[in-house]
């Protein structure tokens, strides 16, 4: 009788304690460093603040059909690269704020300048330019405009062997 | 006795030269029993049909010889003049087998066992039944005069009667030439003077170059070489097939000759094939043109071709397809229960599960399901990084190096993400 009393009494705790748990959603976010302005009436907000550029590397090959584990999340979207094996050799993360620009050292002595052009609570407009480090000229100068913590992909730049770099690029704010 | 079908075919090719006759006249002979073999393909040859045709008619029994009935028709009865006015030294096929043979005199003891010289003129006049005498009077071998003359004249030995130009030779000649009146007067001067024999002979066969014939004769050069094995083996041409049959029926010597040479090859077969037995004798060849190893096939490589089956089947994997038919022979033991601890404590349950509580209701507040505008997104590296659909994301400006070459590619799918490919040093 004791046992089952136990038993009974764990179970009750379990459900009062989980119940916030399972009624709804946590508690409020964490503090967000853009802070929104005001908006006028169905028209984007304008974001202040810094926003987070993040890059991943990911090396490409066909010598090896390795996948790192870490990169098992975006492997739907690296296989149309036709590519055996995928290994995340290195990672960039930095904050930029809107007019401003921030680079990258990448793989092969290259660089990679992200400039902040503009930012709003539906999307951010970045200007990336690639630097192969054999000029002043970039290999490529485009503007693109992402949602919000939305990422795409740069790939193609040449890696020892046939061996090529693809850069996941994420806009987080 | 009458006529048969083969005879009036004949008969009209020797006397029109009827040329409708002649497949007749072929086919009737090919099977025809009283010709010898040798001779039942001459009207095969269209030259000279008719004297071939006449002189199968003389051999059947029926009509006259062509160089008879010249010689009658060109003799006549009035030779002895010409006989006698003519000595032998003028003669013109004795003239003419001199200047082709030289001044050279043949003797007919030289060449009595070895000038086939009847069977050659008789070849090439078409069955002169006179040609031993022509022979004879040119000065050849005797024998042959004789054979040839027992030959046409029929079992009539008149070889003395050559020799000394009596009158059994006539008769002879006369038994051959049938009714040739003047063959006495001839006869008599086979051995001196034969001009009308040699008129006769000029008529009936023609403008034969009697010297060629005479001397291919002589040497033997009228047969190619090998011919007793060319007439075996059916090599030869039909004429000389036929001549060299003739000289064959001639010869009891050749005869022998040549049953000795047909039966050499069965027996040398036989030899060969009972002492080679079963051999093979690829190895040997292969040896003798210089190959090193008869086995060796050129340009064939095992190792490559098991290679090559090897990458193109790739690995199987038969495991599976083994372990389906294996059947087990016995169930998988059952685990044994654990036994129940006797000093289990059921607090310790209630309390790891308040435990597991408590950690599972902290820890939502740690886990991202449905990002959404106006929250950041949980740094959860790669996996948690989601990609722009097609109407989330917009290229506003491209550009890129003259050595470049950059294309800008949107999956397909709900989850579809773009990507700007960049191909250095390549330009379109």
């Amino acid at each position: 009788m004791i046992r089952r009393f136990s038993l009974y009494l764990a179970t009750a705790a379990m459900l009062v304690i989980s119940a916030p748990a399972l009624a709804g959603p946590p508690g409020p976010p964490p503090v967000n460093p853009a802070r929104v302005a005001e908006p006028k009436e169905g028209e984007p907000k304008k974001v202040t603040g810094k926003v987070q550029i993040e890059i991943l590397c990911v090396r490409a090959t066909n010598t090896t059909s390795n996948v790192d584990p870490k990169l098992q999340g975006i492997m739907q979207h690296l296989r149309i690269l036709k590519y055996k094996g995928f290994d995340l050799i290195d990672e960039h993360d930095s904050e930029v704020s809107s007019g401003h620009d921030v680079s990258f050292d990448i793989e092969g002595g290259r660089k990679l300048q992200v400039e902040l052009l503009d930012v709003n609570d539906v999307q951010a407009k970045i200007r990336m330019r690639m630097f192969s480090g054999k000029g002043s000229s970039p290999t490529l100068d485009t503007t693109v405009s992402v949602h919000r913590n939305r990422a795409f992909i740069v790939a193609g730049p040449k890696m020892e062997g046939d061996d090529v770099l693809i850069l996941p690029v994420r806009v987080k704010y | 006795m009458g006529m048969t079908r083969l005879e009036d075919w004949l008969r009209r090719i020797a006397e029109d030269g009827d040329a409708a006759a002649v497949d007749a006249a072929r086919a009737l002979l090919r099977t025809d029993e009283r010709i010898p073999e040798e001779l039942r393909y001459v009207l095969d040859d269209p030259e000279d049909r008719p004297g071939a045709a006449d002189a199968l008619l003389f051999l059947l029994g029926e009509g006259e010889s062509l160089v008879a009935e010249a010689i009658r028709a060109e003799a006549g009865s009035a030779m002895d003049d010409d006989l006698t006015a003519n000595p032998i030294e003028g003669v013109p096929v004795a003239d003419a087998v001199r200047a082709e043979a030289g001044t050279t005199r043949i003797s007919g003891a030289w060449l009595a066992d070895a000038i086939p010289v009847d069977e050659a003129i008789r070849a090439e006049a078409g069955l002169v039944d006179v040609a031993d005498a022509v022979a004879g009077a040119l000065g050849f071998g005797i024998p042959m005069v004789q054979g040839a003359l027992r030959w046409g004249a029929g079992a009539v030995d008149v070889a003395e009667a050559v020799v000394g130009a009596g009158p059994p030779v006539a008769a002879a000649v006369r038994a051959s030439a049938g009714r040739v009146e003047i063959a006495a007067s001839v006869l008599v001067k086979v051995g001196v003077d034969v001009p009308p024999v040699s008129h006769a002979v000029r008529d009936a066969a023609g403008t034969v170059a009697v010297a060629d014939v005479v001397m291919a004769g002589i040497v033997g050069a009228d047969l190619p070489e090998g011919w007793m094995a060319g007439v075996l083996d059916r090599e030869l041409p039909d004429a000389v097939h036929v001549k060299a049959a003739s000289r064959i029926a001639a010869s009891s010597l050749l005869g022998a000759e040549l049953t000795g040479l047909a039966s050499a090859g069965t027996r040398l077969r036989a030899a060969v094939e009972a002492g080679a037995g079963t051999v093979s004798l690829w190895d040997g060849v292969a040896k003798s043109i210089g190959i090193a190893d008869p086995e060796a096939v050129t340009g064939w490589d095992g190792a490559a071709v098991r290679a090559a089956v090897l990458d193109e089947a790739g690995s199987v994997d038969v495991v599976r397809r083994v372990m389906a038919k294996v059947r087990r022979s016995s169930a998988a033991p059952s685990e044994r229960p654990e036994p129940r601890p006797a000093n289990s404590a059921y607090w310790v349950a209630a309390a790891v599960a308040v435990a597991a509580t408590i950690l599972i209701v902290f820890g939502f507040s740690g886990i991202e399901r449905m990002p959404s505008p106006g929250r950041p997104a949980p740094d959860m590296g790669a996996p948690g990084m989601v990609f722009a659909k097609a109407d989330e994301i917009r290229v506003d400006d491209l550009n890129y190096a003259d050595d470049a070459t950059v294309q800008v590619i949107q999956e397909d799918g709900a989850d579809a993400a773009m990507i700007i490919w960049v191909d250095e040093g390549k330009t379109l």
